[in-house]
């Protein structure tokens, strides 16, 4: 039984024995790989990058108003919502009020809502902070544009409402991507329990879904947890547009990289069987050597596919190493993932692989005698 | 090794070989001779399990080899037959010690545990140079004793050479020879395909062939 490290060895040696078929080799790997990475590699990670700016845009929130203030959300909401596994988390605003800065007293004024939120990604909004300031007042949480409105600069000041409670802020808040539209809002975090900070209910929901698709059945099923007698006096918002548009780009590229590659590939496919062919043609004597010496049929097909594997290893690695250094360098450093580079080159591994087979099959099937007499 | 009414043909209907049998006996070196195409070739790769006769059979040990697979045939050639051929047919590319030591793959073994055979064959046949040239490097003389170590390394019970002194001059073809007898005067069996006379002279036994049988 021929030992396989003993005939990777052989492979190895073999393929040093042939420089010119083994460079060929490795400069087709090498060149596929560069290629597919520089073409659709790029795209992908284009498409990553596109995708994720649609996702942060909203692709994935659904914004529930209610319209009707003597029939407002019930307390709780976030709570039930965050119970449907689709979605990431949630927010539930009370109704707009007034609010000022508070000393001096007076100033432009600037809507403020006390906000409940839940999951992932709302912490800073999650935090209920204690009524911990020296003068009991709350904490209240302000994005640079109510701040500036404010006129508080550096985000840190005591604003008040109309019936006198003040609320202090701490320095200007950065929030979420899709609960952007509240940067001009000062967001008083309160408790859900028992709603009664917010009247005893709430005037708009932002829902996160965990992916686009969840979207349109989650904008139907969160209606059922509002608590609202009469769901006609809601408006729901949903962004499936951008989904459209999400599938519409991710789509478009995934085809045209498809094609990409299907050419890339079939190229090198027909470079690196008619390289293997020209090889084992040319080593025709040699085989038959081997094969009166004692080889079997399965140790010439296993010593060319290993020879091509060890190659093609070698070349993977040098065009994902290459491709990867000029999209660093030249191009931002828009890497499609690792997990696409590395199907990149277990794909050229395999393509070398198969591209070997046939050539290995009619070496190792070749008459030794016949063989042994080529000049 | 004996040959058992073995017949051959490269082409339907014109055998080279027919009915043909002779028993080969260890110790002895028996020469091969005859006119070009008259199968003394064909009749070596049939005695090495690399042709399979259309009739008859071929015996090695005592067994039928007739009857194995191919698997089972190249195993015999690795462990029981050993190759001469008349140009040495070594590997260029490989140093003179990873020639010898070529077979030791085909029967499973590490190369490291057959260096000491090796070296010791290297030095028995003379080769005066160093285990890591390559054959380009060294004569056509020392090539072909290279390839009789090759041959040898698994202590094979048969060694088949064709033509080995082909292409050497006579004295090295000589110390070839003496290199072959030496095999069969420790108990193996040498069959030599030979057009030179003098090669045939100093063999125990001489088969003159005819040529074929249409």
């Amino acid at each position: 039984m021929v030992r396989t490290v003993d005939l990777i060895r052989e492979a190895t040696d073999a393929s040093r024995a042939s420089p010119a078929f083994s460079l060929l080799t490795l400069l087709a790997v090498t060149g596929m790989c560069v290629a597919v990475l520089l073409t659709t590699g790029r795209a992908v990670a284009t498409e990553q990058t596109v995708l994720a700016r649609i996702d942060a845009a909203g692709t994935r929130t659904i914004i529930i108003r209610s319209t009707d203030p003597s029939d407002p959300i019930r307390a709780g909401v976030v709570s039930r919502l965050l119970a449907f596994d689709s979605v990431q988390n949630a927010l539930a605003l009370g109704p707009l009020v007034d609010v000022h800065v508070a000393a001096p007293h007076g100033g432009p004024r600037v809507g403020a809502r006390e906000v409940t939120s839940g999951g992932p990604g709302l912490e800073r909004l999650t935090e209920v902070p204690a009524a911990s300031s020296p003068v009991g007042a709350r904490v209240a949480v302000a994005a640079h544009a109510a701040t500036d409105a404010l006129g508080l600069a550096d985000g840190i000041g005591t604003v008040a409402d109309a019936n006198g409670r003040t609320y202090v802020l701490q320095g200007q808040a950065e929030l979420p991507d899709h609960v952007e539209f509240l940067a001009s809002t000062v967001l008083i975090p309160s408790s859900e329990v028992g709603g009664s900070e917010v009247g005893g209910g709430y005037s708009l929901v932002v829902v996160l879904a965990r992916s686009p698709g969840d979207v349109d059945s989650l904008s139907r099923s969160s209606l059922s947890v509002l608590g609202v007698r009469d769901v006609t006096t809601l408006t729901v918002e949903t962004s499936s547009d951008l989904a459209s548009i999400r599938s519409a780009v991710g789509g478009e590229l995934r085809a045209a990289g498809e094609r990409t590659v299907s050419t890339i590939l079939t190229v090198s496919a027909l470079v690196l069987s008619v390289t293997q062919f020209g090889l084992v043609t040319l080593r025709r004597r040699d085989f038959g050597r081997r094969r009166a010496l004692g080889a079997t049929r399965v140790v010439i097909f296993l010593l060319i596919v290993y020879q091509a594997a060890i190659l093609a290893v070698l070349g993977a690695t040098l065009g994902v190493g290459l491709a990867t250094l000029v999209l660093i360098l030249f191009d931002g450093g828009l890497l499609p993932g690792w997990r696409f580079i590395f199907s990149v080159a277990y794909l050229a591994v395999l393509l070398a692989v198969v591209s070997a087979a046939l050539p290995a099959v009619l070496a190792s099937q070749r008459d030794p005698v016949r063989e042994l007499r080529v000049p | 090794m004996a040959a058992l009414g073995v017949s051959f043909s490269y082409i339907r209907g014109k055998p080279l070989l027919c009915d043909w049998s002779y028993e080969f006996h260890e110790g002895t070196v028996t020469a091969l001779t005859g006119p070009s195409g008259c199968g003394k070739s064909t009749l070596l790769y049939l005695l090495g399990l690399l042709l399979r006769p259309s009739a008859g059979d071929v015996s090695l040990r005592g067994y039928s080899q007739s009857s194995l697979s191919d698997r089972e045939r190249s195993a015999r050639r690795a462990s029981d037959v050993g190759f001469v051929f008349q140009d040495a047919a070594l590997d260029a590319s490989r140093t003179v010690m990873a020639n010898v030591l070529e077979t030791a793959l085909y029967r499973g073994r590490p190369r490291r545990r057959e260096e000491p055979r090796a070296r010791e064959l290297l030095d028995r046949f003379g080769v005066a140079v160093s285990p890591r040239a390559r054959p380009g490097q060294v004569s056509g003389g020392q090539a072909q004793r290279i390839a009789l170590c090759r041959a040898l390394l698994a202590r094979p019970s048969v060694i088949l050479a064709d033509e080995p002194t082909g292409n050497l001059d006579q004295e090295t073809g000589a110390m070839v020879l003496r290199a072959l007898r030496s095999h069969a005067e420790e108990g193996g069996c040498v069959v030599v395909v030979t057009h030179d006379p003098v090669v045939a002279s100093g063999c125990d036994h001489v088969i003159e062939m005819d040529g074929p049988a249409w």
